[in-house]
């Protein structure tokens, strides 16, 4: 049995989706687990087992416990993300600390006692690497995150290093930019151009929009981390498109794909230019990894999620 | 200057207080347990800073001070994650966080001391503070971790955070489980000290009084970033117990046996803390095993 921390969140549902479509056995843990998943376009193919546990409470995994002789696998995805990373708020620390870096540590003290468990697979972030030094970012760029989010995913990549050196047991960490497609709530460029485009607002980008950013949809990251569990996999692995993709060519997407019922308005450029693209060789070749799901298909997608829930409220 | 040492009765705790008192400092003494030797002048509070409450109850009752230094800390060795992970990150991270927020206003210097343990084992020498960060204990990791959160606190305050990345430690005090202390206790017996190998083992051995003046200056000049605080003379571990024989009785040499060794060699650069705050290193070894051996003698 494969067990999914997270699995009620964005990217959870989508790697429970998957898991289950590749024929694996999976127990959903989370704080609120689902039987079914909520959001429109993904689909569970089959039960699952769901466990309720709180990582960020001092006895809350301890109903895994009892589970751990049947792991053979577990998905770390649990994690506090903060709604800007940039901002640092004191909120921010005591929450990524707490649930991530804490959450984390109790979550692999428990698991050092699992019998069967062969692989653990941990969502990391691009923000692991803070101010970049070099294009595009491959998995051996320096680590000196900015913010409280990436410096509490990096410590849970550094404690899972032990782990596997201890353990003598494959981990591996997937370095993720933003995720899009369906079920993708975060206030960001390409959440934010999507929701205007289907709610016929205007969508509204500073500058020329030249800046690149990286970007992965739920579904191909999902198998990502298919793939780290069935190959057992080691170490650290950028999920991304690889290639950059400007803010504009983002704005550009939702816009046509909309069909009309948005423009984009441009406004005077305020903060300095900033790229980030990922190197995705090391998935591709050990992983057998690439994206699968074009920008322009990942955006209609999520037009069409967006639409459901629009549709929901009216 | 007034400073709140957080960890003052420790074997580092020690000499950094009484460095500061040295120097006109006036000097809180933060720890658990009392110094079993008080020093003129030093003022002691109890406190569990495992405890966020008492961390921050004390940064609020402390009022204006000008510099923190943050020795407290869980010092064990697991290379794997137990349940002591956890519990070390609300000591070494959580707390220092927490009192760092608590003083009002924000001093001007916060001293962390961190250690080389953060970058694991080196994969260039010698190891400077860009060197990749791939810490093999938990202990490590904590450390690193300490220093992102609270170099990232200090950016949204006007405390300047310096974090030292010491490296082995000696000197009076230091706790009799060491290589230096089995060494010099061996020697004092008349025994020759026991060197794995050939003891071609290269170390970077760093006298605790330089590591206390490191930590003064770095205050004084509100030093921010991090720094390898190290001897900037490597030697080997034959070299160390060649100091050692050199204080016993007159012909007396290590003994090398078969254990094959499983050290991997590091030194550390200096330079970024000598540029800073203008911190070198100057006991030479000898010197410090010396005090090490007297003082073990007054016991």
């Amino acid at each position: 049995m494969i067990a999914v921390t997270g699995a009620s969140g964005h990217l959870g549902q989508w790697v429970v989706a998957d898991l289950l479509s590749r024929g694996h056995d999976v127990l959903c843990v989370a704080r609120r687990p689902l039987a079914k998943p909520t959001i429109a376009g993904v689909d569970w193919r089959a039960a699952v087992r769901t466990l309720a546990c709180d990582l960020s409470a001092h006895d809350g995994l301890a109903a895994l416990r009892a589970l751990l002789p049947s792991l053979r696998a577990v998905v770390h995805l649990a994690a506090q993300v903060p709604a800007e990373t940039a901002r640092n708020a004191d909120a921010d620390a005591d929450e990524t600390i707490h649930t991530n870096a804490i959450g984390t540590a109790r979550l692999l003290a428990l698991l050092a006692e699992a019998p069967r468990l062969e692989t653990i697979v941990y969502a990391s972030t691009f923000e692991v690497y803070g101010p970049v030094v070099r294009l595009p970012i491959d998995e051996l760029h320096p680590t000196e995150p900015t913010n409280y989010y990436g410096a509490s995913k990096l410590v849970g990549e550094k404690y899972l290093r032990l782990f596997e050196n201890d353990r003598k047991m494959p981990c591996s960490s997937l370095r993720l930019p933003a995720i899009y497609g369906p079920g993708d709530t975060i206030k960001r460029a390409i959440g934010n151009f999507v929701r205007a485009a289907a709610e016929g607002a205007e969508i509204r980008i500073q500058g020329d929009g030249s800046d690149l950013r990286d970007l992965v949809y739920a579904g191909d990251a999902a198998r990502a981390f298919s793939l780290c569990v069935e190959k057992r996999a080691s170490g650290a692995f950028n999920v991304a498109s690889g290639r950059g993709i400007s803010i504009r060519e983002m704005a550009d997407a939702a816009e046509r794909l909309a069909r009309g019922s948005t423009r984009i308005v441009v406004s005077e450029r305020m903060k300095p230019r900033v790229d980030y693209v990922l190197d995705i060789d090391r998935a591709k070749s050990v992983l057998g990894w690439s994206p699968a799901v074009s920008l322009d298909d990942g955006v209609r997608a999520q037009l069409a999620w967006v639409r459901t829930l629009t549709r929901d409220l009216a | 200057m007034k400073v709140a040492v957080v960890g003052g009765s420790g074997f580092v705790g020690r000499h950094v207080v009484k460095r500061l008192l040295d120097t006109q400092a006036e000097v809180l003494n933060v720890d658990r347990v009392p110094p079993s030797q008080p020093l003129p002048g030093e003022v002691f509070r109890a406190a569990d800073m495992m405890e966020k409450g008492n961390v921050t109850a004390i940064g609020r009752a402390l009022g204006r001070i000008d510099g923190v230094v943050w020795l407290a800390a869980s010092i064990r060795h697991r290379t794997g994650v137990d349940a002591t992970a956890a519990s070390d990150l609300g000591l070494m991270v959580e707390a220092p966080l927490a009192l760092l927020r608590a003083l009002d206003p924000a001093p001007a210097s916060f001293v962390n001391i961190s250690s080389i343990q953060v970058y694991g084992r080196p994969v260039r020498l010698p190891v400077g503070e860009d060197h990749p960060k791939d810490p093999f204990t938990a202990y490590g990791v904590a450390k690193l971790y300490a220093e992102q959160v609270l170099d990232i606190a200090a950016r949204q305050r006007r405390t300047a955070v310096a974090s030292l990345r010491v490296a082995f430690i000696y000197g009076p005090g230091q706790h009799a489980a060491n290589v230096l202390p089995r060494f010099i206790e061996a020697v004092r017996r008349g025994e020759p000290p026991v060197v794995h190998g050939q003891g071609d083992d290269v170390r970077d051995d760093v006298y605790v009084g330089d590591v206390a003046r490191a930590v003064e200056m770095a205050l004084r000049q509100s030093a921010c970033g991090a720094f390898n605080i190290a001897s900037g003379h490597p030697h080997t571990i034959r070299d160390v117990a060649l100091a050692v024989c050199a204080l016993g009785a007159p012909g007396l040499t290590p003994r090398h046996d078969e254990t094959p060794s499983s050290w991997v060699d590091r030194f550390y650069e200096v330079e970024r803390a000598r540029e800073a705050f203008g911190f070198v290193a100057e006991t030479p070894f000898a010197t410090g095993v010396r005090a090490m051996w007297d003082a073990e003698a007054l016991r």
